[in-house]
């Protein structure tokens, strides 16, 4: 199966920027170019509107003068050739580099007629034949009409005009005019640093992003090298802890695979033959999986499968199939024939399982199970088995739970230290039996915490929270776990729910729960930061255990920290308990978090936390939790 | 790689083909046409009077008439008997006054310009293509 590989948001983010920024410096660049050539064709149209009104007032007076034997009459008077020339020399300004007059004898050729050039070398002699680079003069003759050239082709020329000048409707010269690049120079060299800079940046940019490409091309090259295991060409372990990252294994089951009396093969054949055995196997593997499965190899000659959205039948069933097929796979090295065996554990259910590490655990204990059964077999985990039918029985418990309205908040008051009264309250989740005993959230909640009845039971957590503090001043606590706050569905409906309710949301503490560590910071410091927006005050349980330490403080933006229960339990006769939590009272005063310390039962305990400084204090010493507030 | 870099640098070349590298690829054409040899030995007379800067690295220069096919010439003065015999072609009109001169190839006005005189170059017995038939007189 072709998987993609993580690459990272900054990474990412790089990979987008810099194409946008290479595509508007290019634009930036392609816009003052197209800038530049509008100033220069504006400037070309002034020029030439300018002396085509020239052009044609001389043209006019020179025909007028000299009627349509124009060319024969320059001809025949050598003082008066002079003459003509010294008039067209004054039609020649700064702008205009070769000004002459040329017309067409007889055979077609093109021959100077005047020439107002000054300089000796260029300036052609009397009926010079003349070359045309280009077909405006015949355009001219033809059209009759002015026609314009730009000399890309020549170096100190900018641009051409043959101007006709007629007599009868009858062209008898064409008028020629060769425009310097003298201003078009002048602009050009003013604006060339600004045109380098634009150049340049385009052309960095460009070479960046083409390095980029390369080096990401290599990053993911190298990165799909060690995540492949170089003998069999499967995931290796590596690849799996990052899959993991990503992945939920909630539609996953778990087979370990070892091969049997492996090591019999190494010591008896050789390495080499091992690891082509290796290699037939995880062909057979391979053959006998979905796209949508992964296989890793796990160790030596130990592999993992992950089947995808497989009942447990469905597992056993490919898991059955992969020994059978490896089982009869003969295997020919060297004119020797191999057969193989092989054991699989099955874990149908690693998503119950604490961690990834515990569900492969499971898994292989059966393979070891396998093992000591005599081998070629396939043992299932009826771990998960069980748990998931009590799980699947614990939901339609809760539901119909739901349905009857037997879900239902106790409050536990909290007392404020400094004012000696209940300010607040703990809302906590119970379950009522058909037979009217409690059951408390931790035996309901996780067996339902992916479902939507989860979701539903939040709502009804919420609405009490918003008609309790309609109803009154005191601010209010619930509890949502840390797999709450990543999920977004939840924050949506705290959002939903408290959007038009600030006032509200101002009295009420999230305390969050956590029963792992955070690893993903970010998204957790993004959703508390939103959490907090909406108003809501943020507190962290059970602070001093467990997971819940001094780092989240660093990360976390917290107002509360609830010590945990264990730590108060003895805080009046041991003195370490009593140390611990003295500092984390002076340092939760220095961060300026308030601290609450819970399951206070005696009276020392009250008088002890009380007099390390403890904000709020909460337990059955104080109040139980009961249904309904007093 | 390498034909990418050889196409780049081709093109970049012929974009950035001068006036230089144009007229001196002209006169060669010329050299070429008038001799009737792909490869002509030309001999440059009084070659620090050629007004225009051509590039010869691409000629077949020789040091003396003798061995010359043509003789490129800024001028007609001080010139050896033996290459009066040979094919004389100016670079510039002043040239022309000498009917010893078969034509001229020069650059005025920004151009390249090309004349040939018709009973010079029968003299000569030179015949030339007939895209040459536009610049002879």
């Amino acid at each position: 199966m072709r998987r993609s590989f993580n690459m990272g948001r900054s990474f990412m983010l790089f990979v987008i920027i810099l194409p946008i920024m290479t595509i508007l410096s290019i634009l930036l660049y392609t816009e003052y170019v197209q800038t530049k050539d509008n100033v220069f064709n504006i400037l070309q149209k002034h020029l030439l509107d300018e002396k085509s009104t020239l052009f044609k007032n001389y043209s006019n007076f020179l025909t007028q003068r000299l009627g349509a034997n124009l060319a024969s009459t320059i001809h025949k008077d050598k003082l008066a050739y002079k003459h003509y020339e010294q008039e067209l020399s004054l039609l020649q300004g700064n702008d205009i580099k070769y000004l002459y007059l040329l017309y067409k004898d007889k055979s077609g050729k093109f021959r100077f007629l005047l020439d107002a050039t000054k300089n000796p070398q260029d300036k052609a002699f009397f009926k010079q034949k003349f070359d045309p680079q280009t077909d405006i003069w015949e355009k001219a003759y033809r059209s009759k009409k002015p026609q314009i050239t730009k000399q890309d082709n020549l170096d100190t020329l900018w641009m051409t005009i043959a101007y006709p000048l007629i007599v009868d409707n009858k062209v008898v010269a064409v008028l020629g005019a060769d425009f310097t690049y003298d201003v078009y120079d002048k602009i050009v060299n003013t604006l060339k640093p600004m045109e380098k800079i634009h150049y340049y940046v385009s052309l960095f940019m460009v070479i960046m992003l083409v390095v980029a490409y390369i080096l990401i091309y290599l990053y993911y090259i190298n990165r799909k090298k060690s995540f492949i295991d170089p003998l069999t060409q499967v995931y290796n372990r590596q690849y799996l802890y990052e899959f993991l990252k990503t992945s939920s294994l909630q539609h996953y089951q778990l087979m370990m695979i070892d091969l049997d009396h492996f090591k019999q093969i190494n010591d008896t054949y050789g390495h080499d033959v091992g690891d082509m055995v290796l290699i037939s196997v995880v062909k057979e593997i391979k053959a006998n999986i979905r796209k949508n499965d992964l296989l890793i190899r796990f160790g030596g000659e130990e592999f993992l499968v992950l089947t995808y959205k497989q009942d447990l039948k469905g597992c056993v069933s490919v898991a059955s199939r992969i020994k059978n097929a490896i089982m009869i796979h003969k295997m020919k090295f060297s004119q020797r024939e191999i057969l193989m065996t092989i054991s699989i554990g099955i874990n149908p259910f690693p998503f119950h399982s604490k961690n990834f590490d515990e569900a492969i655990k499971i898994a292989d204990e059966q393979l070891y199970n396998a093992k000591i059964s005599g081998r070629n077999c396939i043992k299932v985990s009826q771990k998960g088995t069980t748990e998931q039918t009590q799980s699947s029985k614990r939901i339609i418990d809760v539901n119909s739970a739901l349905e009857e309205d037997r879900i239902k908040c106790a409050y536990q008051p909290i007392l404020c230290v400094k004012t000696n009264k209940i300010v607040k309250y703990e809302m906590l989740l119970r379950l009522v039996d058909k037979n009217k005993s409690v059951t408390l959230p931790m035996d309901f909640l996780p067996s339902i915490r992916h479902t939507n009845i989860y979701v539903n039971i939040t709502k009804i957590v919420l609405d009490n929270a918003i008609q309790t503090l309609r109803e009154n001043n005191f601010e209010l606590t619930i509890n949502l776990d840390l797999q709450d706050i990543m999920n977004d569905d939840i924050v949506k409906l705290l959002s939903d729910k408290f959007k038009d309710h600030r006032k509200l949301a101002e009295r009420l503490y999230i305390e969050i729960l956590e029963h792992e560590e955070i690893t993903n910071f970010r998204t957790i410091t993004k959703h508390i930061a939103i959490l907090k927006n909406l108003g809501f005050k943020i507190a962290l349980d059970d602070f001093g255990s467990g997971f819940a330490n001094f780092k989240y403080l660093i990360h976390l933006d917290i107002d509360v920290l609830k010590i945990d229960g264990s730590l108060i339990r003895d805080v009046h006769t041991n003195k370490r308990t009593y140390h611990i939590i003295e500092t984390i009272s002076t340092f939760a005063k220095k961060m300026n978090i308030k601290t609450v310390a819970e399951q206070i039962e005696t009276k020392n305990e009250f008088e002890t936390l009380k007099a390390l400084g403890i904000d709020y204090l909460q337990g059955y010493y104080i109040g139980k939790p009961y249904l309904k507030y007093s | 790689m390498i034909r990418f870099i050889v196409v780049f640098f081709t093109l970049f070349l012929y974009t950035h083909a001068d006036d230089k590298q144009l007229a001196s690829s002209l006169l060669y054409k010329v050299a070429q046409a008038v001799t009737n040899k792909q490869a002509p030995n030309i001999y440059l007379h009084h070659r620090e009077k050629i007004r225009f800067d051509f590039d010869f690295t691409k000629f077949n220069i020789v040091n003396n008439c003798k061995e010359a096919d043509v003789v490129i010439l800024p001028s007609t003065k001080r010139l050896q008997r033996e290459c009066r015999k040979k094919i004389l072609l100016g670079t510039n009109t002043n040239t022309l006054k000498s009917r010893r001169v078969i034509g001229a190839f020069f650059w005025q006005k920004g151009r390249p310009n090309i004349i040939f005189y018709k009973k010079r170059l029968q003299k000569k017995h030179i015949k030339l293509d007939k895209s040459f038939n536009k610049y002879i007189e």
